[in-house]
């Protein structure tokens, strides 16, 4: 497998593990076996973020895929809940969905709607906490 | 396994249906927009003959038992997954204790859930489809109550994790809305040269309205009477589903999946069969239109659906590798 595919088959992986909150992966035979664990994301989510959350924090929302960028929601700021779809991102014959990580209210569109998102582009600012 | 917590308004399982059983009094039954419940399971990676889910009008709920894959297709009928939106076309594996909720659809008449490696029903006479008026196939050959449990013919372990839908920019045709107006071909029958010039032109001419009493059977049509200039009586004879007769009323009835096997009323056409997934999203009260046709544009029209279904299934398999 070529390199690209390798991390492209991991960033499926890990996003998937997110989405299903799933913390490690074993996989294969018992004398060859590969074992994943997740380390907290560089952005953090719900479940990654600190005990003590900071008074007001911001959370960015990047793409995990690739694909156009079609917002999902018209008026900011807008208070969301973790889980609740903010944006399209259309990849030719499909699309995905872009997510809110973690509750807290979008004050930020961070992208230009039908521009292309690439992996970790920026596409939300949200903030949480008071 | 899924339970079904409120069938809504009629939920059943069905493929895509029995054929060449007619001579023997055997309808096709199978879901009425086979195009959506084709697509769903393409998005799946199913086989074509997948038994699935049929959803009227919305309303309908099933948690989860065990986790499932499934393709939400068909009518908008703004789908939920534990409250939140599940937008159309959808692909997305589900895990156990999720609830899937359907609203009212308002743009379209039935929605369909494909499930992964299809609905685990025994099939009758060569389909899983559910022929409620002859009372066999599908989940004990009737509709679903809340309570039924559902099982999928597929081990669920293999599954990779599916989240991903159709993207309307490249599929344009799935978001076409039913309430409006209706165009559907047909080819003429019969006894299509038994009326005039002017009587045909009016048949195409007339925007008909879906009356409220139109099923799965057949869809009754209200507009300006038919007046042939030559008046028969048939003996019965054998119909297809798409067949749009006139009865004396004067109003046509076009026969749709649940139809019976022969009728004796004059035959205006039949609606080719790439148009009756149209016809199965056209909602009561909306307006149909009809368009002469040749059979072999029909033919044609039927090759552009398997065409789509082809490339749905190609387009997406990158989706489901593991």
């Amino acid at each position: 497998m070529e390199m690209t595919s390798d991390l492209r088959t991991l960033e499926d992986i890990l996003a998937v593990s997110r989405k299903f909150g799933v913390t490690a992966l074993t996989f294969g035979l018992p004398d060859d076996r590969i074992e994943l664990r997740f380390a907290e994301a560089a952005c953090p989510t719900a479940e990654t973020l600190p005990a003590e959350i900071p008074a007001e924090a911001a959370v960015f929302v990047t793409a995990d895929t690739p694909g156009l960028f079609q917002p999902q929601i018209t008026e900011l700021p807008l208070t969301v809940s973790k889980g609740d779809i903010l944006a399209f991102l259309n990849a030719g014959p499909v699309r995905n969905t872009l997510t809110a990580p973690c509750d807290g209210t979008v004050t930020e569109q961070l992208a230009e709607t039908d521009s292309l998102l690439g992996w970790g582009s920026p596409a939300f600012k949200i903030t949480t906490g008071a | 396994m899924i339970r079904i917590l409120n069938p809504g308004l009629g939920a059943a399982v069905q493929d895509l249906g029995r054929r060449g059983l007619a001579n023997i009094g055997v309808g096709r039954s199978g879901a009425m927009d086979r195009r959506a419940l084709r697509v769903a399971n393409a998005m799946l990676g199913n086989a074509e003959e997948a038994a699935g889910l049929e959803i009227t009008l919305g309303g309908f709920s099933f948690e989860t038992l065990e986790p499932v894959a499934i393709a939400l297709a068909g009518a908008d009928t703004e789908a939920t997954l534990d409250g939140r939106p599940l937008p159309r076309w959808w692909a997305r594996t589900l895990l156990p204790g999720q609830v899937l909720r359907m609203g009212h659809s308002r743009t379209g008449m039935r929605g369909y859930i494909a499930v992964s490696g299809g609905l685990d029903v025994p099939e009758v006479l060569g389909s899983r489809a559910t022929d409620a008026k002859g009372g066999f196939g599908g989940h004990d050959g009737r509709l679903l109550k809340a309570g039924d449990t559902l099982t999928t013919a597929a081990e669920s372990s293999g599954t990779r994790a599916l989240d991903y839908g159709l993207s309307p920019r490249a599929w344009p045709d799935l978001w076409a809305d039913g309430s409006g107006e209706t165009e559907v071909r047909f080819v003429p029958a019969m006894e299509w040269a038994d009326y005039d010039e002017k009587a045909r032109a009016l048949f195409c001419a007339t925007g008909w309205t879906i009356e409220p009493a139109s099923n799965r059977i057949g869809y009754r049509l209200y507009g300006p009477e038919m007046v042939p200039t030559i008046r028969r009586e048939l003996l019965s004879h054998g119909i297809l589903p798409g067949t749009i007769q006139l009865p004396p009323s004067g109003r046509p009835v076009v026969q749709m999946l649940d139809a019976n096997t022969v009728g004796g009323y004059p035959k205006l056409g039949v609606v080719i069969d790439a148009d009756l997934p149209l016809l199965a999203q056209a909602t009561l009260g909306s307006t149909l239109r009809f368009r002469e046709f040749c059979a072999a544009e029909a033919r044609a029209a039927r090759r552009e659906e398997d065409d789509l279904v082809s490339a749905i299934r190609r387009a997406t398999s990158h989706q489901r590798k593991g």
